[in-house]
């Protein structure tokens, strides 16, 4: 309990400093901020009480922070462009907004020929180039792959399509495997093309998200082919399969940057692991994993950790009945030390235990990033959202 | 020290930094991420393609008046190239002291080593008073009008119509040049080309070509060096002959309590409101993270406040200079202010006749100007410096 306040002080006081001062107190920061506290204090409270009951809250973050984001992107187009087709002026001039998922797109030509292959700013935005790679190296460092389920803001969009049926009417977990290999076949071959190619292929040819940020003007034979792609992968991917199969299978199957987080989340500090002991093999965690990244097999030869694929969601940690998959820290190797299986004789060595433990410190690094990387997309899309129904009375 | 003892540090050491970084690195990492990434950006280079192509010549001068040109450059012509209109172009930048738009007609004549042959007549007969270097006499003639580009022969034949990006506010414009035509290919093969630029049949550059080689120009570290030597040159000018008048030093709580008293005798005494709002930014310097965002937001709204109340009165300079300064000094990414900090230090620079703080001025406006990214400017910025006050 105090340690549960302890958390949430702190994260009051990010949330404070990073949403409501750096806004300078408008009222659409203040009443943000007011949900982000809000979603913390319940998403810690509940863990405190029973642990994996937090995840709705990230669930509900995420889906608003897509929502928002989309939003306010948007207007910052209208206002920069006129329109959200990409146009040549701000081709020309290396004004595309760069995202994340272009990153590991442009890293092998970076080292081969020592230029960015996408037409973006270097520094000086949001959206630039060194700001999203430094982003990525922090991340990486720190959450891993938890970006795809924590901050992601394009992932919010599944997340929510993926929990509109109650139940899944196609189950994909027997091709988890055969899902992985795709997801990996299809970064190893968008890296390959884009060496080739010397430009972003995913983006020119397969990004789903193109239809609620900006796309390419559809005025030929291969824009229109794109323009196709676009729309039946969002669709497919983003829209019907979620909701199919509760699986975010554009995360799983088709993001290269998802797919190449997976590879370098073995260099960040967290990690899941599956006690063998405690699990009773119920395939309650597999079937709920939006990542699939628990296999038949997974649980059947004890591997005592989810596949490569995992995001750290926390939805596994929720339903297991035995309470046998927990957040860990990867330095914890079992015969590292002694010292950290001890028990707290005192209640303060018990509330500092409860702070320090893994599973509160991940919430704690990927909630903060989630703040700060929302902040100032859904206090614009708030005062949009306020400024439209204002101006409709 | 046996191995229990040294893993147990090494595990109190992860468990620290671990600690550490989710509760303070990660707000840390983003509250000072602009030299990072500032860091990050000197080594990351959009491909040319992408931009319009390396730089083969770049000419700068000065000139006041809407429509002056202020920069032309080259471009070394582009091969292969994604996402654009042409996959082969040649790219041609034109930069104005401000809104271009009141120009109707650009002119540039292009005389290229590799071709033989050309004119010494202008492709209008009536159009222009230019009088052509007989050795170097054009090969292509670039007429830019009503928004678009069209490319002519020695000849006066037309050859293809360009692209035309105009950009910051008409303030430039970038003219691509197809290479699909046999007769610009040649372009690609040329050593040296020259350009005569003309604007609404007036000479805006002058009628000796511009001669630009057509292989990557790249400034040289000692050049930069240079830069840098003369910019401390001025900046220690200006901090000796201000020196000389500071009187005495108070703490900043004690100076900011001293104006606080003369703001409460009089609240529009402009010059208190500057100094005090300056001071306030300066409290926020020494002062905790959370706590300096929200002293250099207060100390913005004494500074706007002062400037408003100073627009045009004795006093203006010492306003001004507070409200630049504190522009200039805090952090780009929390507060983006480089760009009014570079406009108060040029507006400064007309309400002044003293040499040095001209150049002062005008070697802040340069810092400023390359903070948000305004190249042209900045360079802009530190020739006129460089006019005012010689490097010794």
């Amino acid at each position: 309990m105090i340690s549960s306040l302890i958390v949430s002080t702190m994260m009051a006081f990010i949330i404070f400093f990073f949403v409501v001062l750096m806004h300078n107190f408008a009222p659409a920061a203040i009443l943000y901020a007011a949900f982000l506290i809000f979603l913390f204090v319940r998403m810690t409270f509940a863990e405190h009480k029973k642990t994996g009951s937090g995840v709705i809250y990230r669930r509900i973050f995420q889906t608003v922070f897509a929502v928002g984001f989309c939003i306010a992107f948007i207007s910052d187009l209208y206002n920069e462009r006129g329109s959200m087709a990409i146009t040549t002026q701000a081709m020309s001039n290396s004004e595309l907004p760069f995202c994340h998922i272009a990153i590991p797109q442009i890293l092998t030509p970076l080292l081969v020929t020592k230029n960015i292959i996408f037409p973006a700013r270097i520094t000086g935005h949001y959206a630039s180039v060194a700001s999203m790679i430094l982003i990525w190296l922090v991340c990486t460092l720190t959450i891993g792959r938890g970006w795809c389920s924590w901050v992601c803001f394009y992932g919010g969009w599944e997340e929510g399509f993926s929990h509109v049926a109650k139940k899944p009417r196609i189950k994909l977990l027997p091709k988890n495997k055969e899902l992985r290999e795709f997801h990996f076949g299809f970064l190893f071959f968008i890296i390959l093309a884009s060496l080739c190619e010397l430009a972003c292929i995913y983006c020119e040819w397969f990004c789903p998200f193109k239809l609620v940020t900006e796309f390419s003007p559809v005025n030929s034979i291969p824009s229109l082919i794109a323009a196709v792609m676009f729309v039946g992968l969002f669709l497919g991917l983003v829209v019907i399969l979620p909701i199919l199969t509760k699986k975010r299978t554009q995360c799983s199957s088709l993001c290269p940057f998802g797919a190449f987080a997976s590879l370098t989340d073995r260099f960040s500090i967290f990690q899941m692991k599956i006690d063998t002991e405690k699990c009773a093999g119920c395939m309650k965690c597999a079937s709920v994993c939006p990542f699939s990244a628990i296999d038949i097999k997974t649980i059947q030869e004890k591997k005592g950790h989810p596949e490569i694929t995992c995001a750290k969601c926390g939805e596994c940690v929720s339903v297991c009945p035995n309470k046998a998959i927990s957040y860990e820290f990867r330095f914890n190797k079992k015969s590292a030390c002694s010292c950290k299986s001890k028990t707290p004789k005192t209640a303060a060595g018990r509330v500092i235990q409860q702070i320090l433990h893994p599973a509160q410190l991940f919430r704690f690094a990927a909630f903060s990033f989630a703040v700060i990387m929302s902040s100032d997309f859904m206090i614009k899309s708030l005062n949009l959202i306020t400024g439209f129904f204002g101006g409709s009375k | 020290m046996n191995t229990t003892v040294l893993k147990k540090i090494r595990y109190n050491w992860k468990m620290l930094t671990t600690v550490f970084t989710c509760f303070f690195g990660i707000s840390l990492f983003f509250i000072c991420s602009a030299i990072p990434q500032q860091f990050i950006g000197n080594y990351l280079h959009v491909d040319p393609s992408y931009t319009g192509g390396l730089v083969c010549a770049d000419f700068v001068d000065f000139q006041e008046g809407s429509g002056a040109l202020v920069r032309y450059t080259v471009h070394k012509p582009v091969t292969n190239a994604r996402w654009q209109q042409s996959a082969e172009y040649w790219q041609l930048s034109l930069e104005f002291y401000s809104d271009s738009s009141a120009i109707r007609n650009i002119m540039i004549y292009i005389d290229a080593d590799n071709i033989d042959g050309g004119s010494t007549e202008t492709l209008f007969a009536s159009a222009e008073k230019l009088s052509f270097d007989e050795e170097h006499p054009w090969n292509f003639a670039l007429w830019i009008c009503d928004g678009q580009g069209m490319l002519y022969d020695s000849t006066g034949d037309f050859i293809c119509s360009t692209e035309y990006y105009s950009l910051h506010n008409d303030t430039k414009l970038n003219i691509r040049i197809p290479l699909h035509d046999k007769r610009v290919q040649k372009i690609l093969g040329s050593k040296k080309t020259w350009h005569y630029v003309i604007a609404d049949s007036n000479e805006i550059l002058t009628s000796t070509p511009l001669e630009a080689k057509m292989t990557v120009y790249k400034k040289s570290k000692s050049e930069k060096a240079k830069d840098d030597a003369y910019i401390n040159y001025v900046k220690q000018l200006y901090a000796e002959s201000v020196s000389s008048q500071n009187q005495q030093a108070k703490t900043t709580d004690e100076t900011l309590a001293y104006f606080k008293e003369k703001l409460n005798a009089n609240p529009d005494d402009y010059v208190s409101l500057a100094c005090y709002g300056s001071l306030l930014a300066v409290k926020g310097g020494e002062s905790s993270v959370m706590k300096a965002v929200a002293l250099v937001n207060e100390a913005y709204t004494y500074l706007d406040k002062a400037a408003e109340l100073a627009a045009g009165k004795e006093g203006e300079i010492e306003v001004l200079m507070n409200r630049a300064s504190v522009s200039a000094s805090v952090p780009e990414q929390v507060f983006g202010k480089a760009e009014s900090g570079a406009e108060d230090f040029i507006k400064i620079i007309s309400l002044t006749e003293n040499q040095t703080l001209k150049a002062y001025c005008y070697v802040m406006a340069y810092e400023c100007y390359q903070k948000c990214g305004k190249e042209t400017q900045a360079i802009l910025a530190l020739q006129e410096a460089q006019k005012m006050v010689q490097y010794q």
